[in-house]
């Protein structure tokens, strides 16, 4: 009797071993070589093609050459808007975009100057230094150091969800941005990049 | 005699089934290069300065042909640029017809480049 409640434990603890799915390995990715399914939301590869292509439609344009002194033009960021279901960090975008104009030698991005104060309030907290006198004060940064922006960057992503033959769903995101010169309130730049995904309508994005 | 003709005729075999000659900045997968037709690439300058790649590509195929670009930047020294400009990029090449490829080094330190083609999902 033992023996055969023990046999049938033993098949019991084999079959349900069988139905468990194997462990699916990690695996790393190769940002340069990234071949890794999509899905209907957006990825750092978006992000990546969307500020690739538009750092190169601002760098033919024209009216993007450098100060007359051949300095490069100072960019500060403004609004972008994330008008989509999905909960996006817009620096995934403007990273790679900063990255690249920078690169360029033409424009360079300030964070000393944005919408909602600066990105880095240090370079303004910085020049509390001047009062202390624990500080040699030929290393502290003087007035009138900072360069004000020229150009400002806004911009919004927008997704458009709508339903196609077959029982799909199609998804078009569109990156949108803005560079205007601070001066002349003139824009300068517009660019638009849309990306777009086909799937299962009943997928969910985000 | 009859060594000599086969021979020739081997070498004349040999000699047919060269692949055309290919610039060596384009790097192409066996999969490309048996479904499509490639123009060396016309490098030139923009205003800026920086280089300016163009490649024109010819699919013959009765069927759209998806393509994965990759353009590596390379400075004086024959290494890459960490750029966003070399990410791969996606094409669906329609049957039938030429497609242009052009593409924009990121600065004047790019001297040169290597452009890889190959199909997508392979």
């Amino acid at each position: 009797m033992p023996m055969t409640r023990r046999l049938l434990a033993l098949g019991l603890a084999t079959s349900l071993g069988a139905c468990v799915a194997p462990p699916i390995p990690t695996q790393r990715v190769d940002a340069r070589n990234d071949r890794t399914p999509v899905g209907l939301g957006l990825d750092s590869r978006d992000f990546e093609q969307a500020a690739q292509a538009m750092v190169r439609d601002m760098l033919a344009n024209d009216r993007m050459q450098p100060r007359p002194d051949g300095q490069p033009r100072v960019m500060a960021i403004s609004r972008i808007t994330n008008d989509t279901t999905l909960r996006i960090n817009t620096n995934e975008l403007l990273q790679t975009i900063r990255r690249e104009l920078s690169n360029s030698g033409r424009i360079v991005t300030t964070t000393a100057v944005g919408l909602d104060g600066p990105s880095d309030p240090l370079a303004a907290q910085a020049r509390q230094l001047r009062q202390s006198g624990e500080f040699n004060q030929r290393t502290v940064a003087e007035r009138g150091q900072m360069v004000a922006p020229d150009l400002s960057l806004s911009g919004q992503i927008v997704q458009r969800t709508t339903r196609v033959d077959g029982g799909m769903q199609r998804i078009d995101y569109s990156f949108q941005l803005t560079l205007t010169n601070i001066r002349t309130g003139i824009a300068v730049w517009e660019g638009q990049e849309i990306v777009s995904r086909v799937g299962d309508a009943r997928a969910v994005s985000w | 005699m009859k060594r000599m003709g086969l021979l020739l005729l081997l070498a004349a075999c040999a000699e047919a089934q060269q692949p055309p000659a290919v610039d060596p900045r384009l790097v192409v997968t066996p999969v490309v290069a048996a479904n499509l037709l490639l123009s060396s690439p016309a490098v030139s300058r923009l205003a800026d300065g920086r280089l300016h790649v163009v490649v024109t590509l010819q699919n013959p195929q009765p069927a759209d042909f998806p393509l994965r670009v990759q353009t590596d930047w390379l400075d004086a020294t024959g290494a890459a640029l960490s750029t966003a400009a070399s990410r791969p990029q996606f094409r669906l090449l329609p049957r039938g017809t030429d497609t242009t490829l052009d593409a924009d080094a990121p600065n004047t330190r790019a001297q040169d480049f290597r452009m890889t083609l190959d199909a997508e999902g392979n």
